[in-house]
């Protein structure tokens, strides 16, 4: 037994030191080429592992293949069930925008081409509202929907920074989007412009409050609607009472 | 197959024990729930007929269901509970045999016994899901819509533990 108990110690101290004496560096260029891996499982371990170490986040070299990591999974066709996967890319996609470079057009692209960061790309309105509008070609119903949403937030935070024409092109989707068949693109749309959305707005959520014809989950969209309506109507009073007390 | 080599390969896999054993539920046990059935909560363990008289049903999962059908009003289609890590592990291989799915998920919340997926037909009725849970008092992790579009799932896992995107 006592035996058994020293060979086992001996072993687990062997194993120990033998992975403290790896080379930090490469053990970090090993990590480096598992992000390029074709197997996603070692792609996602060779994140995780990157992932909680500060000091490779801080390496350019790091944060560079991280970006390429992103681009890559965004082009991967997801599934629901892939759990772990899913996970995966969320907490890919949140490190990724702590480390690009805002006023990189290619960086800021590939967040936007993740849908799981509508307030950083609000936050970034002047370059994101370009890389979604791309991103709206030829996409599918339920990724227009999510990136019209994100259109709506951004153009509402970044107003002031986008051109008159960019708001204009931005405006015109939000309209089409309302009057999309699918589901999946109106009910987002209408969600965002309930939070976000401007006046401007109401005629076209009118409607689709009287008139849209989905009748699921007792004409919810109709319903949802209305709510965007008084909603807005409600911010834009309470937005004139506030300015009025500023002035 | 004896039952140690798959003890082995799920080992192997990375589909680790769950040490809850406190809120491990017998069957006998008929009612762990008001409105679901011990045979619906642990469906998937039943079909695979993986230990079928056990399931792990922790609390913050039942009461976060018991909140969701209160608001909802109408019956709800829960379409998985509980997964033992076995049966995680044969849903996994099947699909990734059937070219469905990249990657295994040993880490899935239906394993800890705190995941519930149920059947969402469209989007409206994902987000009326959505919003009785957000309006839950506790907090909840929920997969986002676009990364399952037929169904939806919400887990009541340690809060660090949640995707930043899935917190609710």
């Amino acid at each position: 037994m006592r035996i058994m108990l020293a060979v086992l110690v001996i072993a687990c101290s062997t194993n120990v030191l033998s992975q403290q004496a790896l080379d930090p560096q490469s053990n970090r260029a090993e990590l480096l080429s598992d992000l390029r891996s074709g197997d996603a499982q070692v792609r996602m371990d060779a994140f995780d592992k990157l992932r909680n170490d500060p000091s490779a986040l801080r390496d350019p070299a790091v944060k560079a293949s991280l970006i390429n990591l992103l681009d890559r999974e965004n082009k991967e066709p997801i599934f629901g069930e892939e759990e772990d996967y899913a996970a995966y890319t969320s907490w890919l996609s949140d490190t990724v925008a702590k480390l690009i470079d805002w006023s990189d057009p290619h960086e800021v692209c590939v967040v936007a081409n993740s849908s799981d960061l509508p307030d950083a790309l609000a936050d970034h309105a002047k370059t994101a509202v370009h890389c979604l509008l791309q991103r709206l070609k030829g996409a599918s119903a339920t990724t227009r929907g999510i990136t019209v949403a994100m259109l709506v937030q951004a153009v509402d935070k970044g107003k002031s920074s986008l051109d008159a024409d960019t708001i204009q092109l931005v405006h015109q989707t939000v309209l089409i989007a309302l009057q999309d068949s699918n589901q999946n693109v109106k009910v987002p749309t209408i969600e965002a412009l309930k939070q976000y959305g401007g006046q401007d707005a109401i005629p076209a959520l009118r409607v689709v409050a009287e008139k849209d014809p989905d009748p699921s989950e007792h004409y919810a969209i109709r319903k949802s609607a209305s709510e965007a309506i008084a909603t807005i109507q409600k911010r834009a009073s309470q937005n004139h009472t506030k300015s009025a007390d500023q002035q | 197959m004896t039952s140690s080599s798959w003890s082995m390969r799920i080992w192997k896999a990375g589909y680790l024990p769950v040490c809850f054993a406190s809120e491990f539920v017998p069957s006998s046990n008929t009612n762990p729930d008001p409105d679901f059935a011990y045979s619906t909560l642990n469906q998937d363990d039943i079909e695979y007929n993986d230990y079928p008289d056990w399931a792990l049903l922790r609390s913050s999962m039942l009461s976060g269901l018991e909140y969701i059908v209160a608001g909802y009003g109408e019956s709800i289609s829960v379409t998985s509970g509980y997964r033992s890590p076995y049966v995680q592990h044969e849903i996994d291989t099947a699909n990734i045999a059937a070219g469905k799915y990249k990657i295994p998920s040993p880490h899935s919340r239906h394993v800890h016994g705190d995941a519930v997926d149920i059947r969402a037909r469209d989007q409206n009725t994902w987000n009326t899901f959505h919003y009785i849970v957000r309006d839950l008092d506790q907090q909840a992790c929920i997969e986002p819509y676009h990364k399952a579009v037929d169904h939806f799932h919400v887990d009541w896992r340690p809060w660090s533990q949640c995707p930043p995107t899935w917190r609710k």
